[in-house]
């Protein structure tokens, strides 16, 4: 990570959370026992988390459902208050919940509505600039760029209800957004929507963090936001972190492989194709012309060579692995550990 | 064979309840704290050496066993379920079972009412302590065998008028208001805040005919006093009257209603 | 301060906006208040038709109370009523994130912002009943009696809204029982005049549920019983309360779960 002179915009250290919950057995006989006396259980959905995040930054939470990274970021939010740990953000310290701090950032969750339902979103954004306290022309400016980026300009004053999926969640950020936050918290932003509006959504992210200079730090199930977005991102999991960096380090370490395909123009005899595959793992593949390969990284250039000499050749890749595997292959091996220990 | 399916709904329906015992329970301590109000405000009023037609222990007696009878007699069907219900399609589910749709709102009444009732005793009990040198229930057999029979009954007339009026989703879009007006108006005409005796003599006419009296009223004057036999005969016989009226109120609309339902597709 | 007014306002013009969807219902609930008032003033009607004075209270005089308490009930269902059923509700589903990370008091967003305009009408209705009645008892309209009665109901309803927002404030930690609907039901106590409960019911109503701010003072200060020290009393309780409640409010704010892992 390159230093910068800045202190971080983030700072996290041994942040701990712990829920409190109640077993109950299901059914009638369960209801009556836990109505005599209620188990109190706790749960450490965070557990020991430390990690900085430099200004303008973009990172990516990745992690199974209950893993904690939703925890962490309502830590970050000021909306959960830490079991233990220090956080900072921006130089305040959360949990204060300060109005200055609350002011410079902002929070977007793709489950949830800020939009009041049945009126036109314009009048949540009235609202936001009195609750942020937005001059009248900065709010003018900032609204008209905002909806000029996300192309929403003409469905201010439509009823939130009656605006899709995807323009909805663009107008959310919108209304997240007229403040002008130096630091931007999003929680599964894209989940629900179209590619297309995915791809709208993330484009934007994408300029926002150009232009203003704005450190994103998001959650999402999609692999797809990550990778376009997230030049760094942190692996969660059983309230641990269990990776923390550029996400093509990780796919590399994770998988020592690459996957080779070859397409042949015309069918390759049998001895041949054998001989240059050797004794390495064969992926399936639908079209009897393809033989697709996962090949150690420093086979690649000779098997690439063989596969080439094989016969006449269409098309040749070599690819990284899809990232989704990568992520399953460690969390499963993590489960795996942890089954075995 | 109707009999074991309804044991089966209102079992269900008790395990749904009990999983929200604390709001029922909160909503038991509001029906004991109507009823103590009002005892309260007529203890004092009792106390003024008026000459009401219910003396000072028939007025405490009668708002310390209001809010169990009431209970055991209420019918919120229509409110909480069948509204809702017909207009948004959710009945057909219930259509499509070899049982009318009436018995699963009847499984809903007994069900709750199985797991309110003991959450509310204990308040009822508290109560019943504070307020026990006023108390006084009849001592001979017969007006408690008499208040056995009426209650089943008031609670027969109770649950109709509330299915009927849940039934108006039918033709009615928003009918929540009609309602709530009906069960304002009808727990005042119930004795649900002043008992009926106490009502000025020139309404008496109507009070004794208005159905409303045979939903929660009826029983509790049985059980208090102050009715003559030929006066309790009368009652008993509009009481039945009203089952058998609202009975067949119910067959005509339903079967109407459900045309309209589906007609509309839904 | 001006801010918050502000930032109500916006709120009050929001909901309106909202209502104008809705104007079926917003019809049949005014409705619905005009029968339950209706039905409040039949049944000091069979009371009152066995005496003239209950208590010292005269058939007017009791249906001013009334009217001081639609007034108090209907601006507590305007401004607070839908927000504190929400509450309970929020805290257990997660919702109140988006309250809890706005540069301005959660407590005001989360008890404030949605406003119910149709209990304006109600309580307009209230007012009505109260001058109508105050003209039948035969009171003398004067600035002082008027300016006491007003200073009493707001603090009847800052103390209300006090109770009400303690109870719900407990959802941070136990998040199952909806404890504060009992103060709903413990609210009608508000239509009769205090002085018809005795003993420590009477103490319960003026001071630990203040109900009787809202309703039995403010009708006595129209009648001219204005007594200084319960005035000053009022006051007094209702700033201390406004500022327990959002001391107790910011403590539980902590233990907001945001049903999440």
């Amino acid at each position: 990570m390159p230093e910068t002179q800045h202190s971080p915009a983030i700072e996290v250290e041994g942040l701990v959370k712990e829920y409190e919950y109640h077993h109950k057995e299901p059914g009638l006989r369960g209801s009556l026992r836990s109505l005599l006396r209620r188990e109190t259980l706790h749960k450490r959905a965070v557990d020991n988390i430390s990690f900085q995040i430099q200004p303008g930054e973009v990172v990516g939470f990745l992690g199974p459902n209950g893993a904690g990274k939703t925890t962490t970021l309502k830590v970050l939010c000021a909306l959960l208050y830490p079991t233990s740990g220090s956080v900072s953000v921006l130089g305040h310290v959360p949990s204060r919940r300060e109005a200055s701090y609350l002011r410079s950032i902002a929070l977007v969750m793709g489950q949830k509505n800020m939009l009041w339902w049945d009126i036109p979103a314009m009048e949540t954004l009235l609202l936001h600039k009195e609750m942020y306290r937005i001059p009248e022309r900065e709010f003018r400016t900032t609204v008209d760029e905002l909806s000029e980026m996300l192309e929403v300009g003409h469905l201010l004053r439509v009823q939130v209800r009656k605006l899709s999926l995807g323009e909805r969640m663009k107008m959310e950020l919108l209304a997240a957004l007229v403040h002008a936050p130096d630091v931007l918290f999003l929680d599964e932003p894209t989940i629900g929507l179209d590619v297309v509006s995915q791809a709208r959504v993330r484009e934007f992210l994408k300029g926002l963090n150009a232009q203003q200079g704005t450190t994103i730090l998001l959650t999402s199930h999609y692999m797809d936001d990550i990778e376009a977005l997230c030049p760094r991102v942190m692996l969660i999991d059983m309230g641990r972190i269990g990776y923390d960096g550029p996400l093509a380090s990780l796919v590399e370490r994770t998988s020592p492989h690459k996957l080779v395909s070859a397409v042949y123009a015309e069918p390759v005899p049998r001895d041949e194709l054998l001989n240059a595959i050797g004794s390495l793992p064969v992926q399936p593949t639908d079209d009897p012309l393809k033989v697709s390969l996962a090949v150690p990284r420093d086979q690649v250039a000779e098997v690439a060579s063989r596969l080439l000499r094989a016969g006449r050749i269409a098309d040749l890749s070599i690819e990284e692995p899809p990232v989704e595997e990568v992520i399953r292959e460690v969390f499963g091996k993590a489960a795996g550990e942890r089954g075995v220990s | 064979m109707n009999v074991r399916f309804l044991y089966q709904l209102a079992l269900r329906t008790m395990m749904r309840t009990l999983e929200y015992r604390a709001t029922f329970f909160v909503y038991m301590t509001g029906a004991v704290i109507g009823p103590t109000i009002s005892l309260l405000v007529w203890l004092t009023v009792s106390q003024q050496g008026l000459s009401l037609p219910y003396d000072r222990e028939q007025c405490v007696t009668y708002y310390v066993l209001l809010a169990t009878v009431s209970l055991l007699t209420a019918s919120w069907v229509a409110e909480y379920g069948l509204a809702d219900a017909i207009r948004l399609g959710k009945l057909s589910p219930l259509l499509l079972r070899p049982a009318p749709a009436i018995l699963h709102y009847v499984g809903d009444n007994l069900g709750q009412k199985a797991v309110m009732l003991p959450l509310q005793l204990p308040l009822v009990a508290l109560v019943t302590v504070v307020f026990h040198e006023y108390l006084r229930l009849p001592a001979e057999p017969w007006s408690w065998l008499l208040f056995a029979v009426s209650l089943p009954m008031a609670a027969t007339v109770a649950f109709l008028l509330d299915y009927l009026t849940g039934l108006l989703a039918f033709w009615i879009q928003d009918v929540k208001g009609i309602i709530e007006a009906k069960n304002l108006i009808g727990a005042f005409l119930a004795g649900q805040l002043v008992p009926l005796a106490l009502f000025p003599d020139w309404s008496s006419g109507f009070l004794l005919l208005q159905p409303f009296r045979y939903t929660l009223s009826f029983p509790l004057e049985v059980l208090i006093g102050g009715l003559s036999e030929a006066q309790i005969a009368l009652g008993f016989a509009i009481q039945m009257g009203y089952c058998v009226l609202l009975w067949a109120a119910y067959h005509v609309a339903w079967r109407y209603g459900v045309r309209m339902y589906s007609v509309a597709g839904a | 301060m001006l801010r918050y007014v502000r930032l109500w306002w916006r709120f009050a013009i929001m909901s309106l906006v909202r209502e104008a969807e809705y104007r079926v219902s917003f019809a049949v609930s005014v409705l619905v208040g005009i029968i339950s008032l209706a039905i409040a003033v039949l049944t000091y009607g069979v009371l009152y038709g066995y005496t003239e004075d209950v208590e010292g209270w005269s058939r007017a005089e009791v249906l001013m109370v009334l009217g001081c308490f639609r007034v108090a009930e209907s601006l507590i269902e305007l401004l607070v009523a839908r927000n504190m059923w929400n509450i309970a509700e929020h805290i257990r589903e997660g919702d109140m994130d988006y309250v809890l990370v706005r540069p301005v008091s959660s407590q005001f967003l989360a008890s404030l912002r949605v406003v119910n305009p149709s209990e304006g009408v109600n309580a307009l209705v209230g007012l009505g009943l109260v001058v109508y009645a105050g003209n039948m008892a035969g009171v003398e309209w004067s600035l002082e009696r008027v300016a006491a009665a007003l200073v009493f109901g707001i603090c009847g309803l800052i103390l209300l809204y006090s109770v009400w927002c303690l109870a719900v404030t407990f959802g941070f930690w136990f998040q199952s029982g909806p404890l504060e609907s009992v103060l709903f039901w413990l609210i009608d106590t508000g239509r009769y005049p205090v002085t018809f409960f005795k003993g420590w019911v009477r103490l319960f109503l003026m001071f630990i549920f203040p109900v009787a701010f809202a309703s039995t003072f403010p009708a006595q200060a129209l009648r001219g019983e204005i007594n200084p020290r319960l005035l000053l009393a009022g006051i007094l309780m209702a700033s201390l309360s406004l500022v327990g409640t959002n001391r107790f409010w910011n403590y539980g704010v902590r233990h907001y779960s945001s049903a999440s892992s």
